[in-house]
């Protein structure tokens, strides 16, 4: 890569694009799993639940911006890393739920 | 330039978290997008621990499900969590220390969750060999 290349940073900037779509495709098609896990267990409640994080990540994923070159010097990613990972923390909580409802019924 | 200067502590600069772009200069753009990459990996080992744990008690309705494969997998969504908090922490630590110029700090969870897949494997691997050979009697 030369310095003198305008394209030199797009390759950054488009990994982690891309990861950002993973990260966000596996939040939604894992609360999905859940979702279906718990109605598949006899847990509508939970899986209630699980629908509606589903739902939230559906959203976060849809506004969570493509990093965009032209803004990468004052990139701020703080807020979307933090609701990414409050979608992780209430996926583990809908988890937990569905173990110990599943543990009950043992 | 990329690796635009905004000085010291510059008081404008209104990005959150303040206690990352209080300190410091801005780091080369490159640095920070990997640091943001690697919280991202971080997160996503989180959930795949947390899909993990509902996929063993998914497990339960195959039959008698041991109640050790449920703390197992409790725990696992439990780590999940965990791990997903420690990647903002670790994205906040090594931000930080980019933006001082100063070592990265190593990624202290690592031996950690690598011990706890493997003491799980194996466990779920005991667990799975004894049902095996009770099947077989």
């Amino acid at each position: 890569m030369s310095a003198a290349n305008p394209d030199t940073h797009r390759a950054p900037a488009d990994r982690t694009t891309l990861s950002w779509q993973r990260t966000v495709m596996h939040s939604v098609i894992f609360t999905l799993a859940g979702a279906f896990a718990a109605i598949y267990l006899g847990e509508p409640a939970v899986g209630v639940l699980a629908a509606l994080l589903a739902a939230f990540a559906i959203t976060v994923g849809a506004t969570t911006p493509r990093v965009k070159r032209s803004d990468l010097d004052q990139r701020d990613p703080w807020a979307l890393m933090l609701r990414t990972a409050l979608v992780l923390a209430a996926s583990g909580v809908v988890a937990v739920m569905l173990v110990v409802a599943v543990a009950l019924e043992l | 330039m990329w690796a635009r200067r905004y000085g010291v502590g510059v008081p404008d600069d209104q990005r959150r978290a303040r206690s990352v772009y209080s300190v410091g200069d801005e780091p080369e753009v490159q640095a920070s997008l990997a640091n943001e990459r690697t919280a991202l990996s971080w997160i996503r080992t989180g959930m795949t621990l947390i899909a993990g744990g509902v996929a063993l008690a998914t497990l339960s309705t195959f039959g008698e499900v041991p109640l050790v494969i449920l703390a197992i997998a409790g725990l696992a969504s439990l780590g999940g969590v965990a791990v997903g908090m420690w990647a903002l922490i670790s994205w906040r630590r090594t931000e930080r220390a980019l933006r001082r110029g100063q070592p990265l700090p190593p990624p202290s969870v690592l031996p950690w969750l690598v011990a706890g897949v493997v003491v799980v494997g194996l466990l779920l691997a005991g667990v799975t060999a004894f049902q095996a050979i009770e099947l077989t009697r």
